[in-house]
């Protein structure tokens, strides 16, 4: 049984406007124990407002979602100039490290190529990128992966591939990128390009109109004050991400809104779930 | 399936107002917009609620929703005020289709 929850006035607008959004977006629809507990940490209206402006902005990976996202994936892959199934391998990688995703990306990602031609053989798929670095014939891959953050990890990732074998060329693909991720110059000699199903900005710094930002990010304080349990060192996400990103299957980045992944000292359960470390 | 407060104040506004407004409920017992919504479809799920777009909200967009439900409350209304008064929050589905049975 799911025990209500009481939390301070929505106006009608807020209130409509969530209505609408729950019955128009499906991973909200299952959610209601996560969704009540964060209505339960509003006091007032603005409250109301940047949650469902986070409900209206969230890429959430799951479902069709996810399928379009690795559709186009295939696509960009197999369409780019100098892609050769021949010499081109796709090695499905946790940027994060333990999120979880790449097997379910691996997966999903199969059935996309499967109806390339040219492409639909498994054995464009490695899961082993030091042994694809070894095999000489290959002279180019595409590491995949459903989140890039800031880029911090896939600057290291590209220096270690350096350092193993320069002469290899590496595409970062990605479901959903940080504008910040997808922009940065990475500077090591092996990088080719950066491609992204979505590329996100900050949502709310870059994304609430300038007229209202300020109440916008006063309220998201507030709620991160009301929750209770968030360091200032993940207010807003990691590096002040202000990721407005989420996944129902596996770890979500600590770029996210900790609102949404970190447990409040009163709730056992959140929005999205990010793995311990 | 039991019933939680949220569900059992939506009857209690319908017992004393024939239709409900979840945000008025909202607005009088600050109940999560969340615990409001669930609650009023899972009800309709359970045919016990026909959610009227006026009902709802006092908004305009509701239309796809006011054809999914049927409404049983305005054939039965004294029998669910009388379930809903003496046995708030603890009712198993079981009973309630009994309920809808009998009345």
């Amino acid at each position: 049984m799911i025990e209500s929850s009481v939390s301070g006035q929505a106006d009608i607008e807020e209130f409509s406007r969530f209505i609408k959004l729950v019955q128009t977006t499906d991973w909200m629809r299952g959610r209601h124990k996560q969704i009540a507990a964060l209505h339960a940490l509003c006091t007032d209206s603005s409250h109301f407002f940047i949650l469902n402006e986070m409900f209206e902005r969230m890429v959430v990976m799951a479902g069709s979602t996810f399928t379009e996202a690795a559709d186009w994936i295939a696509n960009d892959i197999s369409s780019y100039t100098g892609n050769d199934p021949k010499t081109h391998r796709i090695i499905p990688h946790d940027f994060d490290d333990k999120s979880g995703s790449s097997n379910a990306l691996f997966e999903k990602l199969r059935i996309s190529f499967s109806g390339i031609s040219g492409w639909d053989s498994a054995g464009v798929f490695s899961k082993n990128l030091r042994d694809t670095l070894s095999d000489k014939t290959i002279t180019s891959i595409s590491v995949v992966d459903d989140f890039v953050g800031t880029g911090s990890k896939v600057s290291k990732l590209l220096a270690w591939i350096a350092n193993n074998r320069d002469d290899i060329r590496v595409d970062i693909i990605s479901c959903v990128s940080l504008k910040t991720g997808f922009e940065r110059k990475y500077d090591a000699p092996v990088f080719r390009r950066t491609s992204a199903w979505k590329v996100l900005e900050k949502a709310i710094s870059e994304m609430i109109p300038s007229e209202i930002r300020d109440l916008a990010i006063q309220a998201m304080k507030d709620l991160e004050d009301a929750h209770g349990a968030i360091p200032e060192s993940f207010s807003f996400g990691f590096e002040q991400s202000e990721a407005a990103y989420g996944a129902l299957d596996w770890s979500v980045p600590n770029n996210t809104f900790p609102i949404f992944w970190k447990k409040s000292r009163l709730e056992q359960s959140t929005l999205f779930v990010r793995a311990r470390r | 399936m039991k019933f939680n407060t949220s569900d059992a104040t939506i009857f209690q506004f319908l017992c004393k107002n024939e239709s409900i407004n979840l945000y008025q409920i909202h607005e009088e017992t600050k109940i999560t917009p969340a615990d409001l919504f669930f609650s009023a479809v899972r009800l309709a799920e359970l045919d016990m609620l026909y959610i009227r777009r006026e009902e709802l909200i006092r908004s305009k967009n509701f239309k796809e929703l006011a054809l999914k439900y049927r409404w049983d409350f305005v054939n039965r209304p004294k029998r669910w005020k009388a379930v809903f008064l003496d046995e708030p929050g603890e009712l198993t589905e079981g009973d309630n289709n009994a309920s809808l049975d009998s009345t």
